[in-house]
């Protein structure tokens, strides 16, 4: 799956719950916050789903069916098999470690325990959505940026938006949309710098150190006169908080 | 009371819709509408009002007898008004023909009851590649072939075509997939694969479909390979039965 997409293209969830009305309002809260959202209520209708559609997030039940056991530790291993770039959410009102192991076992990225409030989910979604576009670009950030999410919110999700935006620039994109989302990324880093230094300002520097995302934009913008300054101005940030983790 | 599975909403009165797509004949004087390949939906409000859905789904729930009934049923129904001059095309899972022992009986009766002659009927096989019971597969295609059905082979240069189910099931149609007649005119390679399937089928005594004809230049290269019978949106996208005549007005 082709993870790096423009910003401004929604995420693809699939929510998957046999209770009409949680997969209702999930989608309902989801699709109001723009993601591209699908339901379905059994484990045949999601695989089915997931073998004609491409998603970033999946996100279901533990329990598929009435009288039924583990569906969803089916499905998300089917998803795992077949769409490995597919992040999984498995929710469960099964508060065990048992239950979590076994989750994670079959590939969840994430387990949560209901009743799943709402923001909570969402926050999980593009959690999960911006680690596969990150690991498109610079594979290197995913698992530092995944343990960066969830202290601070307002930092969380632009650290999450850092890397979607890092991951969006690419030598084939309009110079004009490159360079927009060059300046968005100095916006990001001068609140981050700005408002949670040094934890996350280091965080975020011994991320990059040795990610390549800085040689990835200046290799994206080589010729694109006016993107590729930008360019280099984001890239003498980048640098400056990779040096901050050393100096920390 | 349980919400209802999607395969109780498809399996439902109403719950599949028919969309008919139209085959042409070229001839002397042009192309002629001279078939109709029926394609079926499920209800609107659903993931099965999209058919690669309803079906990839359909078969995981091992319901394709019942569906395939449904799905019949539902398409002769909707063109039964179409003019009886116009053969009639219906997709049938491999694995309905070879499990559901009643279902040679089945078509026949739908065509009675619809006034449909048998011998406009067509069943296009499907998903026929893994089709565990061949002996009773073939079976009911000489049954229904007695009374004058006949049989067409889907997706023929696609993955789930194979030449033991051309040589057994002896199909009258083979239908050349999207993915070899998109784009042969510019494409050498192609145009020899089509020209193989062409002697083919003259070999086998069957009649070629080129599918998912889109492109001018795709249609004279199928007509200069000596493919005349085409099915595509350049003659027409899938539309409402009940809109036959102002379809046709409209050149679809």
């Amino acid at each position: 799956m082709q993870c790096v997409r423009a910003m401004t293209e929604a995420v693809r969830v699939l929510v998957v719950d046999d209770e009409r009305t949680i997969v209702e309002s999930a989608g309902d809260y989801l699709r109001a916050r723009g993601f591209d959202v699908t339901t379905a209520r059994e484990l045949e209708e999601a695989e089915a789903l997931v073998v004609v559609d491409e998603f970033d997030v999946v996100v279901t039940d533990v329990r598929l069916r009435p009288g039924g056991r583990h569906e969803g530790l089916a499905l998300t291993a089917f998803v795992v098999d077949r769409a490995p770039a597919t992040g999984v959410i498995v929710m469960t009102a099964m508060t065990s470690d048992e239950m979590d192991r076994s989750a994670r076992e079959n590939g969840a990225c994430v387990v949560l325990h209901k009743p799943v409030p709402l923001p909570q989910l969402e926050r999980n979604v593009l959690a999960i959505a911006s680690r596969c576009t990150i690991r498109g670009a610079a594979p290197t950030l995913c698992d530092p940026l995944r343990g960066a999410c969830g202290t601070n919110p307002g930092t969380s999700a632009d650290l999450i938006r850092l890397g979607a935006l890092l991951a969006a620039v690419t030598p084939g994109r309009a110079e004009e949309d490159n360079a927009t989302t060059l300046r968005a990324i100095l916006e990001v880093l001068a609140r981050i710098d700005a408002t949670d230094r040094p934890r996350v300002a280091g965080m975020l520097g011994h991320c990059l150190s040795g990610s390549g995302a800085e040689s990835s934009i200046l290799a994206a913008t080589r010729h694109q006169a006016v993107a590729g300054a930008v360019a280099i101005e984001v890239s003498a940030r980048l640098r400056a908080l990779s040096r901050t983790i050393r100096h920390a | 009371m349980t919400d209802p599975t999607l395969l109780d909403e498809v399996l439902a009165p109403g719950g599949i819709t028919t969309c008919v797509q139209p085959i042409v004949q070229f001839r002397e004087t042009g192309f002629r509408v001279d078939a109709v390949e029926c394609l079926s939906r499920g209800p609107g409000h659903t993931n099965g009002r999209r058919a690669e859905v309803l079906f990839e789904y359909v078969r995981r729930r091992h319901a394709e007898m019942r569906v395939d009934r449904a799905c019949l049923q539902a398409a002769l129904r909707a063109v039964q008004t179409l003019p009886a001059e116009l053969d009639i095309a219906v997709n049938v899972h491999a694995a309905t023909l070879a499990n559901d022992a009643g279902f040679s009986d089945f078509v026949l009766a739908a065509c009675a009851e619809t006034g449909i002659d048998a011998r406009r009927l067509t069943l296009e096989i499907t998903e026929h590649a893994g089709t565990a019971d061949r002996r009773r597969l073939f079976s009911a295609l000489d049954s229904l072939r007695a009374c004058g059905v006949r049989f067409a082979l889907d997706d023929l240069g696609a993955g789930t075509s194979n030449y033991a189910m051309i040589l057994e099931a002896r199909p009258e149609i083979l239908k050349i997939d999207r993915f070899i007649v998109h784009g042969c005119a510019r494409d050498r390679r192609r145009l020899a694969m089509i020209r193989n399937i062409c002697d083919l089928a003259t070999q086998l005594d069957a009649t070629l479909v080129a599918e998912g004809v889109e492109e001018p230049d795709d249609r004279d290269a199928l007509l200069a390979a000596g493919i005349f019978r085409m099915q595509g949106y350049l003659f027409g996208r899938p539309f409402d039965p009940r809109s036959w005549p102002m379809a046709q007005a409209s050149g679809a």
